[in-house]
């Protein structure tokens, strides 16, 4: 099983963006997150859904006593204006470092992509060939790609 | 320490320049207090030897082992205690019985955190109870920041009832002999006047932030997930029980606190046989280094005669009818004022062999310590630096989310200072109006 057969094509997030077209991006290619890139089209960063959910949705205080939490905490909801307005924020303040971008190459086995999805605690990695983003692998990707595999597909 | 000299000599001068240079250093903050506190050690030390008026052995002396090792076993048992979600149970249990009531809320949560604090560390208990108030304030509607600000202030002031319940009382009562019970005795009463003080003034200065922000929710929050190890948290509990009792009897067994709080630990090992290094790991090296050193660095200036020569001078004022009440209540201020802004601990540290250097002059001591007590504990709430707990509260305030409920420093001034300045006026009545009782009770050491 090789990257290159199960490796999804996204779109890309740049400096200036909104949050709703980066939301776009990912819900159309069903990947979590999409590379960041300079005009020069390089990764520079990482736009992921749950950060950018967790920095704008939900405080500290919530995550830390999340079990705590029973159903009627009406108070803790997301109103729909401040979700209009996460969606209308630049993506400029959500990205994350380039250290906390996973690569690999197109021809690398999926072995090695599921163990640096590992080691960066994540659940997807982008493909690159050289310095071009050629796409995005997650790990349902390969979990279907397995049962594909099964059915002899 | 050296007899009264007779004026001021170079040893002086030199121990006054490295001890000036050091708490400069430090409250700085351009290294860590503790590698500041350390090298103002080293200094001391070694141009102390050099000079003739300083030792190693003298400097290994000048460490209190009683307080370093009771503040090192009791965050040895808070260590094996936070884990347990013990904290966060009392928290919601505590919020539920307030029944949405904003006042009550406040009133009980401040109880509850003052108390804790009375035993244990109030900075770990802030760390656990500030993201758990701003929550229950947030599922109730309401603007956390009378209760951050509360929580704050409540907990200084429950650590200043009891020996263990702030550093500088462990250092105080170590030195001057102060057994548990006296110092409960003596600031416990003092202690519930002050707590209640600052309780009606807040509630007054805050009356308009405790109004609910909108429609009121509930506190619906499940308690009994909050215990994450039922097992650890009855063992610890239990230990920590063992160590209340014998802190109230130590005195009769002749043990010194900190023995009592390893027996507390070492309970606990028996019970849990836990592994060891995630305890160790939580323990606060950095606060016990910088403690270390400073004991090390005012050793030096005690060393050098400096400090017998002030007490020398102080005697001669304090000895005079009725200016000991006043060298008291100028204590208490000064300590409070100093505490306000910069780390009380320095300046506990250096005036405890001030003060037993009086009570070799024949000085009634007995009453300064409750007021050096007073002062430190009660200035932390002066400013939004003046106390850990306070700077804990501040950035809880800023992560919240809720733009009303930041604690800038403004507000602290406008809203906290009146409350401290009122907690310390009353310290102050309770104090001249129960001096006897005050300076009745002569230390033991």
């Amino acid at each position: 099983m090789k990257i290159n057969n199960i490796v999804v094509s996204t779109g890309l997030a740049r400096s200036g963006m909104k949050v709703r077209e980066c939301f776009r991006h990912c819900v159309a290619a069903n990947v979590p997150g999409i590379p960041f890139v300079d005009d020069q089209d390089r990764i520079v960063g990482r736009f992921s859904v749950r950060h950018t959910l967790k920095e704008s949705c939900i405080p500290d205080y919530v995550v830390a006593h999340a079990e705590l939490l029973g159903d009627h905490v009406g108070c803790l909801a997301i109103p729909e204006e401040h979700a209009r307005k996460v969606l209308d924020t630049p993506v400029d303040p959500f990205i994350l470092d380039l250290d906390r971008v996973a690569t690999i190459g197109p021809h690398s086995p999926v072995v090695k992509a599921l163990a640096i999805m590992e080691k960066f605690n994540t659940s997807y990695v982008f493909v690159v060939e050289g310095e071009r983003y050629v796409g995005t692998v997650t790990v349902v990707a390969i979990a279907a790609r397995m049962l594909a595999l099964e059915q002899g597909v | 320490m050296n007899g009264a000299p007779a004026g001021f000599d170079a040893p002086m001068a030199v121990a006054t320049a490295i001890l000036v240079a050091a708490y400069g250093l430090i409250f700085s903050e351009k290294i860590h207090r503790a590698a500041a506190a350390v090298i103002g050690a080293v200094v001391m030390v070694g141009v102390g030897s050099w000079m003739g008026f300083y030792t190693q052995q003298a400097a290994i002396h000048a460490v209190d082992a009683n307080t370093m090792l009771l503040l090192t076993g009791m965050m040895m048992l808070v260590a094996m205690l936070k884990p347990t979600g013990g904290f966060e149970y009392l928290a919601i249990r505590v919020a539920k019985f307030a029944h949405g009531r904003p006042r009550v809320l406040l009133v009980t949560l401040g109880a509850a955190v003052s108390v804790v604090s009375m035993f244990l560390d109030n900075v770990t208990t802030v760390v656990v109870f500030a993201p758990l108030t701003v929550l229950i304030t947030r599922l109730l509607n309401l603007n956390p920041l009378a209760y951050l600000m509360s929580l704050a202030m409540l907990s200084n002031i429950g650590g200043v009832a009891t020996l263990v319940g702030d550093p500088p009382n462990i250092m105080i009562g170590s030195a001057a002999g102060i057994d548990f019970n006296r110092f409960l005795l003596h600031m416990g009463p003092i202690t519930v006047v002050t707590w209640a003080a600052t309780t009606v003034l807040i509630l007054v200065v805050f009356r308009r932030e405790l109004e609910p922000m909108g429609p009121v929710g509930a506190v619906d929050l499940d308690e009994r997930k909050a215990i994450r190890d039922p097992a650890t948290l009855r063992s610890v509990l239990f230990a920590l029980g063992v160590v209340i009792v014998l802190f109230f009897l130590h005195h009769h067994f002749h043990l010194f606190p900190a023995y009592v709080t390893f027996i507390g630990v070492s309970i606990a090992f028996v019970l849990l046989r836990p592994e060891i290094e995630p305890i160790l790991h939580e323990v606060e090296w950095p606060v016990l280094l910088f403690f270390a050193a400073l004991f090390v660095i005012v050793g030096g200036v005690d060393a050098s005669g400096l400090l017998a020569l002030i007490g020398h001078q102080l005697a001669a004022f304090a000895t005079e009818p009725g200016m000991l009440l006043v060298t008291c209540l100028i204590l208490m201020w000064v300590a409070a004022a100093l505490s306000a802004v910069v780390d009380n601990i320095p300046f506990t540290v250096t005036m405890i062999p001030i003060v037993l250097g009086l009570e070799g002059q024949g000085v009634n001591t007995a009453p300064l310590w409750w007021a050096l007590a007073l002062g430190v504990g009660l200035g932390g709430n002066g400013t939004h630096i003046g106390a850990t707990a306070n700077v804990i509260c501040v950035a809880e305030s800023e992560r919240c989310g809720v733009p009303e409920a930041v604690i800038t420093p403004r507000v602290w001034l406008r809203k906290g200072l009146p409350a401290t300045l009122l907690s310390l006026m009353a310290a102050s009545l309770v104090f001249v109006l129960f001096f006897d009782f005050f300076a009745g009770s002569r230390s033991a050491g």
